[in-house]
């Protein structure tokens, strides 16, 4: 009887519903601390690289210290990592990588005073052109690039309930709800700017290498119409293959690797 | 006498023959009114009186507007493999004459422009001016070569240059004649850099008749050079030449290449030759001749933008940096001082171009002035000042501001710092405490307040590590890119959409009310019908009797606008088509009504056949009626 008992399958065995239930409810708890303890233990390791990487940059390592930022900043972008990360990258020699850095740190965080300095030393230090953005990308530049878009939503959404939903609802008509709608509408039609400047900004990105050649065609032989500074910001206009079509300072435009190209906008 | 005085007594005497015919005849007086010029006797006999500007108007040589043309070859006899000159001469301005580039040379002779020229000689009539162009010369065989008369143009009148005949001797033979001299371009590198300075060294030698009294009007002519218009260190000196001393005359002139590449340049200048015999109891006779050199070859490079350092304005040359001078050390807020710098050394110092001041946050700043000697001076003192105007705008200022410089040196071939270090000086507040020029301070300082002054004037830094790494992304492509962000719209659509289609629906509904009662009548139907069917298979036959007849009324409801639990037999069958009332259908509500009634009042049990044969009817009956609501 016993060995019977034991070869029974579990599945098989006819557990009553309050049972099965509080089984279920147990496996999702377990999930869920297995889940919690897995982040804490993440956020753990990635607080002892980011540690490990600044205490690289004081011991003047730093080309260490950027290995170590641009894992974290590969793994888990924010704007300290990469504000960071672009000092590193500066110390190393890297001016090109250093801008790239600075400006997804301001990307993130247009509120970081730090990388805006550091970009500005980094653009006088090395003579390159301050950037030349639409006045859209400007205004674009004032939030947050996620916050445009959050507003944008909450905006419209909360404009369009207020004008349909006093008459699905019942509601007494009262001025606020037109005063709101309208300024929810308002509101979306200034975040329309915004957002198309932060639509054209990602095609923005920076020329990583020094005295990037800028060719005529996208190939390797290809006539070199002339050389980009590292750090040069560029719009990208076409990709072709392993190469992209970018636009700079004084209209120069031209061919160039897609490695020696990063875009603000992604990593 | 020396030559050069013979040159100077022959000019001074041209000039004062020219003088004495275009004096006013004596006894006259010359009165301007109203810029009419008078003549007027003069009483007595008296020796006249001359207006000095008159005087010297009238004094001015005329010019000789008979226009000529002459065509030589300098020297007209030459060996195989010796250089002379084809000289075409014509007595007018420059900008009027039109000689061909290539004259109809003979076979065998190849002709090559050198340079063109201008300046004046004498003429019958006055002043002459002569426009002459110089071609180099190279025959391949040797016999006698004529240049036949050809057309030019001057002043816009056709004009025949002549004819001219060279010889050209075999290699060695005896019998070729010497030229005017030659003129040698030398200079001390061939590789140089865009801006640089390069002094190119012109040498005029004489023949060996001691025929070359002097050099003027050096040019420099190139694919893409800048000249100096003016020479240096003009000497005469002898050197040797070919194992024999002849005596060379020598300047200096500065050219600036432009362009990048292998450049050729060469030139040109007038020789002021001697011609005749020596004779100390003649009168000399002085000419001047063009002369041009052999083309040389240079290199020139881009100075490298790698290692350029902040203030590079085009500074090429070893330069050093002079300490700064202030004005005055002591000065009120709002008041002006002077900063003087200078830069001395070797290089393009006349074309150095001073760094310009940034705005600076506690400056007011001006363009810099730039040294206002002319540019022989800068290059014979060898340095060139800048003058930069600064007030300062606030009493915590301790020094004038560290003004970028830098200059590229070709000998070490690297950018050179000659940062203009600060000057200590000490500035005092301003009377009252109130700037002078609070207005064109804001301007200089706009939106910044005393406060900030200091701390945005600070030298840009490269800042800490920020030692937190702030908020984290999955990803640093923007919200509205990514799907998840779009789908999520869908939501609040759907919600607002699906609150206005009901609250459509229910208006609708409110106002026929009649759909409503129809959908009730179906559920109705159906739940009846299907109460009936599992009494039927339950053999239940009171069950099925009831069941019927409410389905019948659940259907016959929205016709009779009535309760259904309400309806009777007659109200069922008024809502029939008359044909069914009295047809099949009609007998089929009644039965069914009748058992109802009959196991609800006399408690007589339906017979058990009565399912088997009224169920298929009343269903057909139901979905006929169905299809109705």
């Amino acid at each position: 009887m016993e060995d019977t008992a034991v070869r029974l399958p579990i599945a098989d065995c006819r557990l009553p519903i309050g049972f099965r239930r509080a089984r279920a409810r147990l496996s999702t708890v377990v999930f869920g601390w297995v889940a919690v303890a897995a982040l804490a233990l993440s956020s753990r390791a990635s607080a002892d690289t980011f540690r490990e990487a600044f205490d690289a940059y004081a011991a003047n390592a730093p080309e260490q210290s950027a290995a170590l930022f641009r894992e974290l900043a590969t793994n888990q972008p924010s704007a300290g990592v990469l504000h960071n990360l672009g000092n590193a990258e500066w110390k190393s020699g890297q001016a090109g990588e250093a801008i790239l850095a600075w400006e997804r740190a301001q990307w993130l965080d247009p509120f970081n005073a730090n990388a805006r300095a550091n970009l500005r030393y980094a653009r006088q230090t090395a003579q390159l052109p301050s950037p030349q953005l639409a006045w859209y990308e400007m205004c674009s530049t004032w939030l947050p690039v996620n916050a445009w878009a959050w507003l944008a939503a909450l905006s419209f959404w909360t404009a369009l309930a207020l004008v349909l939903l006093p008459g699905v609802l019942r509601w007494r008509k009262a001025d606020w709800h037109q005063a709101v709608a309208a300024a929810g509408f308002a509101v979306f039609l200034l975040t329309i700017p915004a957002l198309l400047g932060v639509h054209s900004r990602t095609k923005l990105g920076i020329i990583r290498a020094k005295d990037t050649p800028l060719r005529l065609t996208p190939t390797r032989d290809a006539q070199t119409l002339g050389r980009l500074p590292a750090g040069e910001l560029v719009r990208l206009e076409r990709e072709r293959g392993g190469y992209v079509y970018v636009r700079g300072a004084n209209d120069a435009a031209g061919w160039v690797e897609r490695a020696q190209f990063g875009t603000i906008s992604s990593l | 006498m020396t030559s050069l005085h013979a040159v100077a007594l022959t000019l001074l005497l041209s000039l004062s023959a020219f003088a004495q015919t275009a004096s006013p005849a004596p006894q006259t007086r010359i009165i301007t009114q109203g810029g009419a010029v008078v003549f007027q006797a003069t009483p007595g006999g008296a020796a006249p009186v001359l207006d000095p500007q008159v005087a010297a108007l009238m004094q001015q040589a005329g010019v000789d507007q008979n226009v000529t043309a002459q065509a030589e070859f300098d020297p007209p006899v030459i060996t195989l493999g010796q250089r002379s000159t084809y000289r075409v001469t014509v007595t007018a301005m420059t900008e009027g004459v039109s000689v061909t580039d290539s004259p109809p040379a003979p076979a065998g002779l190849q002709l090559t422009l050198a340079g063109r020229g201008f300046n004046y000689g004498t003429g019958a009539g006055g002043l002459q001016p002569r426009t002459t162009f110089n071609f180099r010369v190279s025959a391949t065989n040797a016999g006698t070569f004529v240049i036949p008369p050809f057309q030019a143009s001057a002043n816009a009148k056709p004009l025949t240059v002549p004819e001219a005949r060279l010889t050209v001797l075999p290699a060695g033979a005896p019998g070729a004649r010497p030229g005017t001299g030659r003129l040698v371009a030398e200079v001390a590198d061939t590789e140089f850099y865009i801006g640089q300075s390069v002094p190119v060294r012109l040498m005029m030698l004489d023949p060996g008749d001691n025929s070359v009294q002097g050099v003027t009007q050096p040019q420099i002519t190139g694919d893409a050079f800048i000249s100096e218009n003016w020479t240096m260190r003009y000497r005469r000196e002898a050197r040797p030449v070919d194992g024999r001393v002849v005596i060379a005359n020598i300047c200096e002139v500065s050219v600036y290449p432009i362009k990048a590449g292998r450049l050729q340049l060469s030139a040109t200048a007038h020789a002021i030759v001697r011609r005749g015999v020596f004779n100390p109891a003649m009168p000399q006779v002085m000419e001047n001749v063009m002369v041009d050199s052999d083309p040389i070859t240079v290199t020139v490079q881009h100075v490298p933008k790698e290692g350029e350092l902040p203030g590079f304005t085009g500074g090429v040359g070893t330069f050093q940096l002079d300490a700064p001078r202030v004005s005055t050390n002591v000065v009120r807020a709002g008041e002006p001082l002077t900063l003087t710098v200078t830069v001395k050394g070797e290089g393009n110092l006349t074309r150095l171009v001073p760094p310009k001041l940034e705005r600076l946050r506690g400056w007011q700043t001006f363009a810099p002035a730039t040294d206002a000697s002319g540019a022989p001076q800068i290059q014979m003192r060898g340095s060139v000042s800048f003058t930069y105007t600064l007030i300062p705008l606030s009493d915590r200022i301790q020094s004038t501001p560290a003004i970028p410089f830098s200059c590229f040196d070709p000998k070490k071939k690297a950018h050179v710092d000659l940062t203009i270090p600060p000057v200590p000086i000490t500035v005092q507040p301003p009377p009252g405490g109130v700037l002078p020029i609070a207005e064109t301070a804001k301007t200089a300082v706009l939106g910044v307040d005393d406060s900030d002054l200091f701390g945005a004037e600070r030298e840009l830094v490269l800042t800490g590590l920020m030692d937190k790494p702030g908020r984290r992304v999955s990803t640093l492509a923007p919200l509205q890119q990514r799907g998840w962000f779009l789908a999520l719209q869908i939501v609040p659509a759907a919600v607002l959409g699906g609150m206005w289609l009901r609250e459509r629906r229910r208006r609708y509904l409110a106002q026929h009310p009649e759909v409503v009662l129809r959908a009730k009548a179906r559920r109705g139907v159906r739940r009846q019908l299907r109460l009936a069917r599992q009494a039927a298979s339950a053999r239940d036959v009171g069950g099925f009797v009831a069941a019927g007849v409410n389905a019948l009324r659940e259907a016959s409801a929205p016709r009779a606008a009535g309760n259904p639990n309400a309806l009777v037999c007659a109200d069922v069958l008024s809502a029939l088509e008359p044909s069914e009332r009295d047809g099949q259908e009609g007998a089929l509500v009644r039965q069914l009504f009748g058992a109802a009634d009959a196991q609800r009042f006399v408690d007589k049990k339906p017979d058990s056949e009565m399912v088997a044969t009224l169920q298929p009817e009343l269903e057909s009956l139901l979905g006929k009626w169905r299809t109705r609501l």
